[in-house]
């Protein structure tokens, strides 16, 4: 938890006050000067929510892989590069958006390897096992997930991976950096706003969570086009960390400074969004590895949970101020720990979830993650 | 929920203004929604503690002590047959006390996996005469739980082939006498760090003592998550699973707790009395009965949909289950073919407490169910 200042204890005491009047229902009200919604005008972030449509589809097209499908190495940069691929969502064929050339310039190799890799294991698989691609089946026989030879699931890791190297990097790595802040909020562009309201709008967008999100009365609603990424994985740890609200008002607090040219405030928000998402991010990783320990010995569960703890501790680095390295993570993190998924020990998945838990503050949450 | 919390955070730096008279009247955690009712939670830790948990870890710490030693004494004999037979029973205790501790998925035993390091079946016993065969297998590795623990032991002791070379005369039984060396020695060191902390010197009891009140991660809200999933594996990896519940009535003979021992029934009842026992708050050496899930769900005054006691309801039906169970003929790994109706019988009677134990139960308690449905152990 963050420290208490005095501004939080006034409030406090004012909202306790307020509290008194309704003592059934407890309908307290922050008394803060920004809205609860993220309701502001020339609000636009098409290009994003295109991108975010692309990648469902591209999520889509991978996870047919656990299927037993042929995935071809050539639709996938077709769709990366919106470059004559026919969306199922029409409006995307007209748009002149593409994932490829947004994506962190670090990731651009393990992507082509990923999706390379993904085509060759996915033409008639067999039985996966260690040290063999192929598909692999729950102990149930309820779930099947196509492997490579180490237990990944690279559709996993094309997903999670996507989420960190474009969305999570391009929110707080481009639009919130220098050089798209620094920039005219002077001149509003009808439907878009200034220059810098349109870049944080463009933030905000990557996170892919409607208006109300984390406000008082909002339920989150799984069947939404919204429950996907990190819309999704925010709300999925929300019960433990609070983020749905703790993000939402950073964002907002960002905006309405912007409005007001209160460019101090704006980048209070700014390492707050960063962290924030970070800690998602993090919380994500350590929530797969205790589900991965639970399912220990389950091939199929443990190594689908795994690929997914791999692809949130691969996002990790695309933060600005990442709180981990690039180069410890994809040297001394993901190779150490993580190499081989069928041959990982319950030693290995605790130590890494306690090196995480520190890194990222989450020692008290770790376990109940 | 979190405003909340973080006001409580608060709540210590504003003490002395007296903050927390007018906090108490409008927060909402958990004790508004339990707080009248009379039950000493934290007394039914200390219970837990003192007859349940430390108690039947001693006795799972005694029948591995014992099972390493009758080990030792077949080894000292020079695999005299005559000794054979201690080894088997000293087993099968120590296979028995386990049932009485795999419910404790909590703390310690969570972070070590416990049940899937020392339980993991059916043994996969193709890879463990490989391991056996290539000597020096890393029994860490998640690839090999299927070929250790007491489902190994179950398989080296047991089954006519490898009990037969563990005890033979040829060179290559001291490969089969390594790799018992090896599983036992792997048991002792996961063990190792469960007895540490809760018997010698046991300094996770404060922990657990600590995590009063019911939200994720308290003790109580650990217990009752533990003690349903655990019950859900009686009923899907003990039964469910060989009787073809998971698979469209194609049974699983093999895949039976205990395959090669055939103490299969004996397991499920085992484990049943161990959690009926749990729930009703019986100590480990049945001498008493005190604060347990069983007395708080009837100091909350939850009932049934059709409005019956449900602390009884639950109790009844525990009690149903085990007599099911009982009248199955041994071993179940013929009975999941050859007595159908007694199997499904009992795997119905078992199913039926899921929704009491799992749904009403935890919500009188304000308790939320965190773990997802499991496949087996």
């Amino acid at each position: 938890m963050k420290p208490v200042g005095l501004v939080t204890l006034l409030s406090a005491i004012i909202l306790i006050t307020s509290c008194e009047k309704s003592e059934d229902t407890c309908a307290c009200s922050p008394v803060e000067s920004y809205p609860q919604t993220y309701n502001f005008e020339n609000v636009s972030h098409s290009g994003q929510d295109n991108r975010l449509d692309m990648l469902s589809e591209i999520v889509t097209y991978t996870k047919t892989s656990n299927n037993g499908e042929a995935v071809s190495e050539a639709t996938l940069l077709n769709m990366f590069n919106n470059d004559g691929y026919t969306w199922q969502n029409t409006e995307l064929n007209n748009s002149s958006k593409q994932i490829a050339d947004k994506i962190h310039p670090d990731a651009n190799e393990t992507f082509g390897i990923w999706i390379s890799t993904l085509e060759s294991i996915s033409q008639n698989p067999g039985t996966g096992s260690n040290g063999t691609a192929g598909l692999v089946q729950s102990n149930s026989g309820t779930k099947q997930y196509l492997f490579d030879g180490n237990g990944y699931e690279i559709a996993q890791m094309i997903e999670k991976g996507s989420m960190g190297a474009l969305a999570y990097y391009q929110a707080t790595g481009v639009y919130l950096s220098n050089a798209k802040m620094d920039v005219d909020n002077e001149t509003i562009e009808p439907g878009e706003g200034t220059a810098m309201q349109h870049h944080w709008d463009e933030a905000f967008g990557y996170w892919g969570v409607p208006k109300e999100f984390g406000s008082p009365g909002f339920t989150f609603d799984s069947d939404a086009e919204y429950n996907r990424f990190w819309a999704k994985y925010t709300n999925a740890v929300n019960d433990v960390l609070n983020v749905n609200s703790r993000l939402m008002s950073s964002f907002i607090k960002g905006r309405a400074s912007i409005n007001s040219k209160n460019y101090t405030v704006r980048d209070e928000a700014i390492a707050e969004i960063r962290s924030t998402w970070e800690q998602v991010c993090a919380a994500m990783a350590i929530h797969y590895l205790n589900e991965a320990k639970e399912n220990i010995a389950d091939d199929a569960l443990r190594n689908h949970q795994l690929s997914e703890a791999a692809g949130f501790i691969y996002s990790l680095q695309f933060n600005p101020s990442s709180r981990m390295t690039r180069s410890e993570i994809m040297n001394d993190i993901l190779p150490v720990y993580l190499g081989n998924l069928y041959e990982v020990s319950i030693q290995d998945l605790n130590t890494l979830r306690d090196m995480l838990a520190t890194r990222f503050e989450l020692q008290q949450e770790k376990e109940i993650l | 929920m979190s405003r909340f919390s973080e006001l409580f955070q608060m709540s210590k730096l504003a003490t002395i203004a007296g903050l927390l008279v007018f906090l108490s009247s409008c927060s909402k955690d958990d004790s508004n929604q339990n707080g009248k009712v009379d039950f000493d939670r934290d007394a039914m830790l200390e219970y837990w503690i003192d007859q349940n948990i430390v108690p039947a870890y001693q006795n799972f710490d005694q029948q591995l002590t014992h099972l390493q030693s009758t080990w030792a004494s077949l080894t000292q004999a020079q695999f005299d047959p005559v000794e054979l037979e201690a080894l088997r029973n000293s087993f099968k205790g120590c296979y028995l006390a386990f049932q009485q501790i795999k419910a404790f998925e909590i703390g310690p035993a969570a972070d070590i996996s416990l049940r899937a390091q020392l339980n993991t079946y059916p043994a996969d016993t193709a890879l463990i005469r490989q391991n056996i065969a290539s000597g020096g297998a890393n029994l860490q590795s998640a690839s090999n739980l299927t070929a250790k623990g007491l489902p190994a032991l179950d398989y080296l002791l047991f089954s006519t082939s490898a009990s037969a070379e563990l005890m033979g005369k040829a060179s290559q039984s001291q490969y089969y006498r390594n790799y018992v060396d090896a599983v036992l020695s792997d048991m002792a060191n996961q063990w190792q760090t469960i007895y540490t902390a809760w018997i010698n010197p046991g300094t996770y009891k404060s922990t657990f003592r600590g995590s009063t009140g019911n939200s994720a991660g308290s003790a109580l809200s650990q217990m009752v998550n533990a003690l349903n999933k655990d019950y859900e594996l009686i009923k899907n990896a003990k039964i469910g699973f060989p009787a073809g519940k998971k698979t469209l009535g194609k049974t699983y003979p093999f895949a039976c707790e205990g395959y090669f021992s055939q103490m299969s029934e004996e397991l499920i009842i085992a484990n049943l009395e161990a959690t009926h026992n749990l729930y009703r708050g019986i100590s480990f050496d049945g001498t008493r009965q005190g604060p347990g899930l069983m007395a708080y769900t009837e100091a909350l005054g939850a009932t049934t949909y059709n409005g019956e006691p449900l602390y009884e309801a639950i109790d009844q039906q525990f009690s149903l289950a085990l007599e099911a169970v009982e009248k199955i003929p041994a071993p179940l790994s013929l009975a999941v073919d050859q007595y159908k109706n007694e199997v499904d019988a009992a795997y119905l009677e078992i199913q039926k407490n899921v929704i009491l134990l799992k749904t009403d139960m935890p919500s009188a308690m304000g308790v939320l169910i965190t773990y997802q449905d499991n496949d087996g152990d």
